[in-house]
């Protein structure tokens, strides 16, 4: 086998190791509630929905039959088996303040948060490596001072402070970027059966149903909060690109090839850049759960009804257990993911990633 | 084309030159910051008395007045106070500010010390055994990297729930409960819980093991941990007297950045409406709805959101200015 294919196989089975890690501690924390409650969990939408109209023995008799049924009184393993089976079986179970399946609930909403990531990744990203190389070439330089001035403030900024500043600008003052998704017309004309919706990415669709009028409003839409995570992201990858860079640019090998005559330019953009990538990526795929964390916030500062909005509204409602695991479940798949694809990029751009151990990002 | 110039020896020498107090400008201006927010929370009850008639609040109703908007500064009212929504009632912005301080700091010097300590013992013990039980740990470790907070913190939530829900107390809509007239220790217990707490204690150690054993691997073979070794040192001893001291810097430096960071999320996670663990962030995200204010003036207002906002970014730029001075002491001091 190719270590390529080697490190991806490798790579590939640490997905579902590391879910079974994390989801076990969960699951072996909640075993501190009693059965009682934690039939919450599995309860169908019948005794969920009517939880204050079931008179106390309905809702004992209910209860016991799902304390049986999915094994909440055996050993720990077997409950946690049941659990997993559960979750591919029922769907993560039925959320009342969703009034549906969990994983059925967050699927739909993925898209408006998916559209924020995509654009976000896009333009944080290059802009992020671009600017760190710049910055760091020629340490010390005008650019160079200008970038960390400019990253301390990007990084010193919480994100809710940069929206409301944004906002306050943007929307307040110029009345060009607003918060939501879509216009009041657009969002209901976007419901009706006439528009297609092929991916839910409201920038695609609306390409798709060839509607330049609705593109141009999910735009003008994802400009502030693209921006607001952008700013938040792009400080800390540039950083970590220019101190690659900054050590980088010493090497022999660059000596070598600035002897030999090669341009500047071409140094930097071909030689010095492949081999920043590296450390750049890794530490990205590091701070997976840290962007998606910042994202959802972000999310739900400008009014993007999308997975954010329908989490946190649940937990404020009361008890939803189910959509507490189900979130769980999904966001550590989803940054598992992430982490995967840039790992594999990394194997792809620097093949001495792919001999080492599987799971080095930082050493 | 010329070649670079800015090589290790020319920016020492640039750095040597600058006298030390403007080399150390920022720390100290970071170490001013915090220490006068510290002595703000310390003074906390000279500053802003609370009423001693009612019980005690980090918020200060100023009652319930019929006008169409905030009350601005006034004497007995120093920065004024905004209008909550829900009541109509007027909230005390100073009082809050204050009362928030202390919440704020406490919040993040215990996210701090306890992810700190998770991670030194986690991070140095795994380190020192080495081998296989290195490796389950680093992969434990590794694993939790994976999990966002936000998780953590919903989580944390619905489990407390539960466990108030399993002694008998009644969970209501938008998570109200009453605790009974007599309650038992343990619903006591719990109903002081802040669940965000225990989910950013749970959900951020893992930076600090990772630190705590990368340095704790790096000094294993050093001479003197040898010595102390072949002199019959056990393993604990080694562990806490040797290896755990020599790595603790790096780990305050971490530290000291992350009082910050934890208190800025936790504002954060205020603002949007998933707790109300973080007094600033409930000011600011009651402020939020006067930052426009008649014919788009963003001033008219402005004590109710400007304060607040202020107060919060320095407090996430003082610690960082603290940590990144600590972390050039400490790279100073090993070369």
């Amino acid at each position: 086998m190719s270590p390529l294919a080697r490190f991806l196989l490798l790579r590939l089975l640490l997905i579902p190791l590391t879910l079974l890690v994390v989801t076990a501690t969960l699951m072996g924390l909640l075993t501190a509630v009693p059965p009682q409650v934690r039939a919450l969990l599995y309860l169908p939408k019948r005794a969920l929905d009517n939880v204050f109209e079931l008179n106390m023995d309905e809702l004992r008799q209910v209860t016991d039959r799902y304390i049986q049924l999915h094994h909440l009184e055996d050993p720990f393993p077997v409950q946690y088996a049941d659990w997993v089976v559960s979750v591919f079986t029922h769907g993560g179970g039925y959320s009342p303040t969703a009034k549906g399946d969990v994983f059925d609930a967050l699927l739909r909403r993925t898209p408006v948060t998916a559209e924020l990531t995509l654009y976000s990744l896009l333009t944080f990203i290059p802009l992020g490596i671009v600017s760190g190389l710049r910055a760091g070439w020629k340490p010390g330089g005008f650019l160079d001072k200008c970038f960390r001035i400019g990253a301390y403030i990007a990084t010193s900024l919480p994100p809710f402070i940069t929206a409301l500043v944004l906002l306050g600008i943007f929307y307040v003052f110029l009345g060009w970027f607003p918060p939501g998704r879509l216009g009041t017309a657009f969002s209901q004309e976007v419901l009706s059966p006439k528009f297609h919706l092929f991916t839910g990415l409201m920038t695609i669709d609306s390409l798709l149903n060839g509607r330049l009028d609705i593109f141009i409003d999910s735009v003008r839409h994802l400009v502030l909060p693209v921006v607001t995570v952008s700013l938040l992201y792009w400080a800390t990858l540039s950083r970590i690109v220019r101190s690659t860079i900054i050590n980088e640019r010493r090497k022999e090998y660059l000596t070598a090839a600035r002897a030999r005559g090669i341009p500047e330019k071409r140094l930097l953009w071909r030689h010095a850049l492949r081999n920043v990538l590296s450390p750049a990526l890794s530490s990205s795929a590091l701070a997976a759960a840290s962007l998606f964390t910042g994202i959802f916030m972000i999310e739900i500062i400008f009014d993007l009804k999308g997975v954010a909005d329908l989490v946190v509204h649940a937990s404020s409602v009361g008890l939803d257990v189910p959509i507490a695991m189900g979130f769980s479940v999904y966001a550590i798949c989803i940054i598992l993911v992430i982490m995967f694809v840039l790992d594999v990029l990394r194997a792809i751009l620097d093949p001495r990633s792919r001999e080492g151990i599987i799971y080095d990002h930082t050493r | 084309m010329t070649i670079h110039d800015n090589n290790q020896w020319h920016d020492q020498a640039r750095i040597k030159r600058q006298p030390a107090l403007v080399r150390n400008a920022s720390t100290w201006l970071g170490a001013l910051i915090v220490a006068l927010f510290v002595l703000t929370a310390l003074a906390a009850p000279l500053l802003a008395p609370p009423d001693p008639n009612v019980e005690f609040s980090t918020y200060r109703d100023f009652g319930h007045v019929i006008q169409s908007g905030p009350l601005q500064p006034q004497p007995g009212l120093i920065l004024g106070s905004v209008t909550d929504p829900a009541n109509l009632h007027q909230l005390d912005i100073w009082y809050s500010l204050v009362w928030g301080t202390r919440s704020a700091l406490r919040f993040g010097l215990l996210v701090v010390l306890f992810t700190g300590i998770i991670g030194i013992v986690l991070g140095g013990v795994s380190a020192y055994l080495g081998g296989l039980s290195n490796t389950l740990i680093v992969s434990f470790t590794d694993a939790f990297l994976a999990f966002p907070v936000i998780a953590g913190v919903i989580f944390f939530q619905q489990f407390i729930l539960m466990l108030i829900r399993s002694t008998g107390v009644s969970v209501y809509l938008n998570s109200q409960w009453a605790l009974p007239d007599s309650p038992t220790r343990w619903q006591l217990f719990l109903a002081g819980v802040d669940p965000l707490l225990i989910a950013f204690i749970v959900f951020s150690w893992m930076p600090y093991a990772r630190l705590v054993n990368s340095v704790v691997l790096a000094t294993r073979q050093e001479e003197y941990i040898l010595a102390s070794r072949s002199l019959g040192a056990g393993p604990l001893r080694l562990i806490f007297r040797h290896l755990i001291p020599n790595s603790i810097s790096p780990v305050i430096v971490l530290a000291a950045r992350d009082v910050g960071y934890m208190v800025l999320l936790q504002a954060g996670f205020t603002f949007i409406g998933l707790t109300h663990s973080s007094e600033w962030g409930v000011l600011l995200s009651l402020g939020r709805n006067y930052v426009i204010g008649p014919l788009g003036d963003p001033f008219t207002w402005w004590w109710t959101f400007l304060p607040t906002t202020l107060a919060i970014l320095l407090f996430g730029v003082g610690w960082n200015l603290l940590g990144d001075g600590l972390n050039k002491w400490l790279d100073r001091s090993q070369s």
